[in-house]
């Protein structure tokens, strides 16, 4: 049972989970935290603690995806909170309010991230038809116009989109609900 | 069962999830969810992905960051360098164990007292925290670097307090502060400062309260 890597035992386990989860470890990051550098922090402290606890990991539990996720969402507001205590030591002061100081903010951030994520999963047609039409509202006639294609098309890419955006975000370990 | 009518009403349903409905199909869909569960459930399945939608900000879609080159090298040094310095830190732990029990029993005398002992290196000391928290051993070692000096903290016990943010700190003769870091919890942990190791006249831990947790003078 199982396909995920069963330990991140040795170092090319590490690497292969890098490979298969880093990328999008990395774009959650920056987007919760807002910052390139303080996300590649963040990315290795995920996969340093992951190390660390790789012997309380069970794959029938939770994907490799979802664990390393759940690390880093810690890590994250670990790195949050220590800049709120010390603000004044930040590098950079203007850098600071961007960061998200709490758990709603990254979780925010983090779902944000996610549907985001899920949407490039998407086949084209679908995520051109969920955007123009769901995020940013314009007419479905404007949009069949715009793409050449019948109105009913549109609405047809609408449907299917939203079916297939609810399975690649199930996929990022997204939980039905706001 | 998915009947022809579903099929035709499956278009209305993606509008109507996402808050968009056509007003003048409004009360056919209605009348038709009213009697067909399948179509209901699509439509509490559809909902909570098209209100996801709304938190999409599409100017970010388009170029996703890509995670910079070597950062998957890092993560595998990360991860080597952690795995010497934990067997490292469990020959300090070893250390600073003995060295806490006999400053133990001096502090009952001494109130505070710290002991420090050279390592191989010459410019590298042991600090172990003589006034620490009941439970609590703790201990540092402290080694010049080019940016000032280098801080590898090795913590046990501290966890069982208080989940807090704690941060270490040097200090010169002069009583300026020096930030080394933040952690959390136990374990073995690198950190620097950018006080060089011949002026740090103190090294100390506090808590998110600025609460003097460990406190110890270096040579």
């Amino acid at each position: 049972m199982g396909r995920a890597p069963l330990v991140l035992a040795d170092e090319a386990a590490i690497a292969a989970a890098y490979r298969a989860h880093g990328g999008e470890l990395y774009r959650a990051a920056v987007r919760s935290l807002g910052d390139a550098p303080l996300a590649e922090e963040a990315v290795q402290e995920t996969f340093v603690r992951a190390w660390r606890a790789a012997d309380r990991y069970d794959p029938l539990l939770a994907s490799l995806r979802t664990w390393l996720f759940a690390i880093l969402r810690n890590v994250v507001i670990d790195m949050a909170r220590a800049r709120a205590v010390r603000p004044m030591l930040s590098a950079d002061p203007a850098r600071a309010p961007e960061v998200a100081d709490g758990v709603d903010e990254f979780d925010r951030a983090l779902a944000s991230w996610q549907v985001e994520e899920a949407l490039r999963n998407v086949t084209p047609e679908h995520r051109i038809a969920l955007v123009e039409v769901h995020v940013r509202g314009r007419p479905y006639g404007e949009v069949a116009a715009e793409l050449g294609v019948p109105v009913g098309t549109v609405k047809s890419r609408v449907y299917y989109g939203l079916k297939a955006l609810r399975l690649a975000l199930e996929e990022l370990g997204w939980v039905d609900g706001d | 069962m998915v009947t022809d009518a579903c099929r035709d009403w499956r278009n209305e349903i993606a509008a109507t999830a996402a808050g968009r409905p056509d007003p003048l199909r409004a009360q056919g869909l209605a009348a038709h969810l009213e009697g067909c569960p399948h179509c209901r459930d699509e439509l509490a399945e559809l909902a909570p992905v098209a209100r996801a939608l709304q938190l999409v900000d599409p100017d970010r879609l388009a170029d996703p960051p890509a995670p910079p080159e070597g950062l998957g090298r890092s993560v595998v040094s990360a991860i080597r360098e952690v795995r010497r310095s934990d067997a490292r830190a469990a020959r300090w732990r070893r250390a600073a164990i003995a060295a806490t029990a006999v400053a133990g029993a001096a502090a009952m005398v001494a109130g505070v007292l710290a002991l420090s002992t050279r390592t191989d290196g010459p410019d590298a000391q042991i600090v172990a925290f003589a006034s620490a928290p009941d439970g609590v051993v703790a201990s540092v070692e402290l080694s010049e670097a080019a940016w000032g000096t280098q801080i590898a903290l090795d913590v046990d016990g501290l966890a069982d307090e208080t989940d807090d943010v704690y941060w270490l700190w040097l200090s010169a003769s002069d009583g300026d502060r020096v930030a080394a870091g933040t952690f959390r919890g136990d374990g073995h942990m690198q950190m620097s400062a950018a006080l060089p190791l011949e002026d740090a006249a103190r090294v100390w831990v506090t808590d998110a309260s600025d609460e003097v947790v460990l406190d110890a003078p270096v040579d």
